[in-house]
């Protein structure tokens, strides 16, 4: 299993359309993949990476941090893989 | 081969629906039937062209039919199609809904039937401060 940490940096956020991408990006892998985020006095939110109705209830904004967790075979793959799209701001202007 | 789906609703509800979930998934190709049903309508003309769409859009998987409001008009009439083998009927039709139909498009129709419910009931909370 693998864990990473990278805060979101496009402007919009993990809106809608940038959930989009992360869960098909996430889904064309074997591996399970969740994200994490932690909310006000210590609570944690889990979701499952390749659901889109999940992912956007991080409601994630820009500037927040977020924990890439994936397990299975593919799992370094795909955490380079969505690091690199949330690096390049889910290919949004800004 | 997948499920098939058509969206029975007030007016354009379901058409307008649609487009936002195509437009931020991405995914134009997805063939989905949509019906509006008007104030003045003839319920049994649009049951006839229910009918036909469902023959259209099953490909061997079924047809789910996604309608906007239990006890109106477009309800009423979904509920007759459900006498159809392999046709399913969810109410209560609304965006988390439709998103996560289309993110589990692949899956059995019974499954998706679920898949619906689910989304649609998960969409709906109050706002705190977080």
């Amino acid at each position: 299993m693998i864990e990473s940490e990278i805060k979101i940096i496009n402007k919009l956020g993990l809106h809608a359309r940038a959930a989009a991408k992360l869960v098909k990006l996430a889904s064309s892998f074997d591996c399970e993949i969740m994200i994490r985020r932690e909310m006000e006095n210590d609570n944690q939110k889990t979701v499952n990476g390749k659901s889109i109705m999940g992912v956007m209830m991080l409601a994630a904004s820009k500037g927040t941090d977020i924990f890439l967790i994936a397990d299975g075979d593919d799992e370094q793959l795909a955490i380079e893989q969505l690091e690199f799209l949330i690096k390049a701001r889910f290919e949004e202007d800004e | 081969m997948s499920v098939g789906l058509l969206l029975i609703t007030h007016k354009n509800l379901g058409k307008v629906m649609l487009e936002t979930v195509k437009v931020v998934t991405e995914d134009q190709k997805k063939v989905v039937g949509i019906i509006e049903v008007d104030w003045e309508c003839d319920p049994e003309k649009i049951f006839d062209q229910a009918k036909i769409k469902i023959q259209e859009l099953d490909s061997g998987q079924g047809v789910l039919v996604l309608t906007d409001l239990y006890g109106a008009t477009p309800c009423n009439i979904s509920n007759r199609l459900f006498a159809i083998p392999n046709v399913r009927v969810v109410t209560g039709l609304n965006l988390p809904m439709l998103f996560k139909v289309f993110n589990y498009s692949d899956q059995k129709l019974e499954q998706l039937v679920e898949k619906a419910l689910d989304g649609g009931r998960a969409g709906v909370m109050a706002i705190t401060k977080s």
